[in-house]
């Protein structure tokens, strides 16, 4: 068992299986020499841990004991990027709402589970697909802050682009 | 509701703080480590500061910005690296200036490259910086953009797919004579209307492409000469109407040492001229052979870590009555340490398929006029030195419309035998025993999947399993499905006779 203790002073105490789908806290734990029932020190910075923290959990329990993709495989790297699809235990688990989305996406990334980080990434880029930019600016609220003449400019340049 | 899910999760309540035995750890109740988030990770606190003050730091900094926003630019970039968003990555930087320069501070979001308009190559080849390119050559691409790419930006092409079904892209991949070397995967394709024969330019395929992993040619008739590629793995070629000089594929199979897979399908052949001896492929796991005619190639390979054999003489109307031979091939070291296989009769190819799991070695045999494929197995198995059925210990065998009896007697080492919809009467007549002699004296496990279109032979398998009782020899039945016309009766003496009946 592990102890994880969030930024804002929560314990959590999980399988060592379920915090190794953390790249970033197996690490902790192995560069320290820690063994199983020492608490790995860990801490969220800049995010509100303990809600996407339960998140993330969540995902790590469900596919605990799965293989942990490898890092130094090209041909892996490029199959990944060749699919957007997503498991439907995934789709169902990443249902929840934009600010809730970046939280997982900013935790799976900040404690290096890849797999969570990918389906955060595949769900994002499958909202802005098919989407105008002035569509994807509503959907997250952003400001347009190019100027008429930049904007005019960057559409000149990708002309090319508007053919199907 | 929370704190339910807290719980499930594993939380401990902070009052329950957890005490370190080990002195190089704080225990809870301590101050925890202070690291910031990614998005920051270059920014560690500086002396006296603590992470509420590097926050607020950042916050004051940053100011309101969009959520979307404070996803790191890597992860931006992560989120456009995904192939089927490569419309979204233009339009992407649209948005605003953060996801612009963002975007467009990523080279390798611009590396793969579709030759379909001028302008669009361009401003990819441009974004794309010094980073390795993915070129993709369609029909309809020009001569100017193919001869423009394939002469400038060869040297950072990593991967080069080209569709040579015209005359003037073929023209400019057979001019190409300068160093290819970061190219790691080569693909070439024809048509099957317009199959080009293109000999390949020595130096494409020689010393400048030290790279190489992975050659694929599709539809066309290459002649090459290749030099050493060291670090090639797999290598692809279905081969057209015309003659395949097998020069050029024993010239590959020399020089790449590490080969992994290859897939042969060649409809014809040149005979090689070069007097090859043994050549060894030392890391070959894969290999697919598929031709019209019988050649012997593979007497000439020795394959230590081969893993998947398949060797596919096709089916070719006008050269059907040449075949004097079912399979004119070696394959005996390879099988050498097979003790698993299992056969199973094709009819509509009239194809004997042996599966060997253990090695997962396959060989196919065909028959073009219909010989029997139990006369086959031992035909094609030739000296029994080369594949000693003596060392199977396992046998699946699925038969379709054989007549004669399966040689189950030269498998004098059988332990586990199952049987999908096979002819059973036969097989169960060869295991028999005699007076004098007990075949597959060590069956001790045999599973039946019988066939729903017939009744099955419910009283040539109650007397076999009661000789092989009495011969001391029985065996554990399984029967998957039921038989329908099982009766109470006869399953009461097989009981009697088999040492367990199981019905799934």
């Amino acid at each position: 068992m592990v102890l994880l203790v969030t930024s804002d002073n929560k314990n959590f105490v999980v399988d060592r299986e379920v915090a190794d789908r953390s790249v970033f806290v197996k690490n902790t734990l192995e560069a320290r020499g820690l063994s199983i029932a020492t608490p790995p020190m860990l801490n969220g910075g800049c995010f509100e841990l303990t809600s996407p923290f339960l998140q993330v959990l969540e995902y790590c329990q469900h596919h605990r004991g799965e293989p942990l993709p490898t890092t130094d495989d090209a041909n892996a790297d490029e199959n990944r990027k060749r699919t957007t699809d997503i498991g439907e235990w995934d789709r169902k688990f990443i249902t929840v709402d934009h600010e809730m989305l970046f939280e997982i996406i900013l935790a799976a990334n900040y404690l290096d589970i890849k797999p969570l980080l990918d389906v955060g990434c595949k769900t994002i880029g499958n909202m802005v697909k098919g989407k105008s930019p002035e569509e994807v600016r509503k959907l997250f609220d952003i400001v347009n802050d190019f100027t008429p003449e930049e904007e005019a400019q960057i559409k000149k340049e990708n002309e090319w682009a508007e053919d199907p | 509701m929370l704190v339910d899910r807290e719980q499930d999760l594993g939380y401990v309540s902070p009052s329950l703080h957890w005490k370190s035995t080990d002195p190089r750890i704080l225990s809870t109740d301590q101050p925890t480590c202070r690291v910031l988030g990614d998005t920051r990770r270059g920014q560690t606190p500086g002396p006296g500061q603590d992470l509420t003050d590097a926050l607020a730091t950042v916050t004051l900094e940053d100011g309101p910005t969009p959520a979307v926003n404070r996803l790191p630019p890597k992860v931006l970039a992560r989120i456009l690296a995904f192939r089927t968003f490569e419309r979204t990555l233009v339009i992407a930087t649209h948005v605003c200036r953060h996801w612009r320069s963002t975007i467009l501070s990523v080279p390798t979001l611009w590396t793969n490259i579709t030759c379909r308009d001028l302008d669009r190559t361009l401003t990819y080849l441009e974004r794309s910086k010094d980073a390795l390119i993915e070129v993709c050559a369609t029909s309809s691409s020009s001569n100017f953009q193919m001869r423009d790419i394939l002469s400038r930006y060869i040297e950072r092409t990593r991967l080069l797919r080209v569709n040579l079904s015209r005359a003037d892209v073929r023209s400019a991949v057979l001019q190409l004579r300068d160093p290819v070397s970061s190219l790691e995967i080569l693909e070439l394709f024809g048509s099957m209307f317009d199959a080009p024969r293109i000999n390949l330019p020595a130096d494409f395929l020689g010393h400048h492409a030290p790279s190489l992993l992975s050659i694929h040619f599709s539809d066309v008739s290459p002649t090459f000469t290749p030099f050493y590629l060291p670090n090639l793995t797999h290598f692809y070629l279905r081969g057209t109407d015309e003659p395949t000089p097998m020069d050029s594929i024993f010239g590959l199979f020399k020089n790449a040492p590490r080969l992994r897979e290859a897939f042969i399908f060649c409809r014809s052949i040149i005979p090689s001229t070069i007097p090859f001896h043994e050549i060894t492929l030392e890391f070959l796991e894969r290999f697919t052979f598929r031709i019209y005619e019988p050649i012997p190639i593979l007497r000439f390979l020795r394959l230590p870590s081969i893993k998947q054999v398949c060797v596919e003489l096709q089916f070719h109307p006008e050269k059907m009555n040449t075949f004097t031979h079912f399979l004119p091939i070696e394959v005996g070291p390879l099988l050498a340490d097979v003790t698993s296989i299992s056969c199973t009769v094709e009819p509509s190819y009239g194809c004997l398929v042996i599966n060997v799991p253990d090695l997962e070695a396959a060989v196919y045999a065909l028959s073009p006029n219909g010989v029997d494929p139990a006369v086959i197995l031992p035909a094609l198995l030739g000296d029994k030195s080369f594949f000693p059925l003596s060392k199977i210990k396992k046998l699946e065998f699925t038969q379709h419309e054989v007549s004669n009896p399966f040689p189950l007697a030269e498998f004098e080492n059988l332990e586990i035998l199952e049987l999908d919809d096979c002819w059973e009467e036969l097989i169960f007549s060869v295991l028999q025993p005699s007076v004098d002699h007990i075949p597959c004296p060590h069956l001790r496990e045999l599973t039946i999947r019988p066939s729903e279109d017939r009744d099955f032979p419910l009283m040539p398998l109650v007397q076999l399993a009661k000789a092989r009782k009495e011969a001391g020899c029985a065996f554990k039945l399984t029967m998957d499905p039921e038989p329908e016309n099982m009766s109470e009766e006869v399953i009461a003496m097989l009981e009697e006779y088999v040492e367990e009946l199981d019905f799934a």
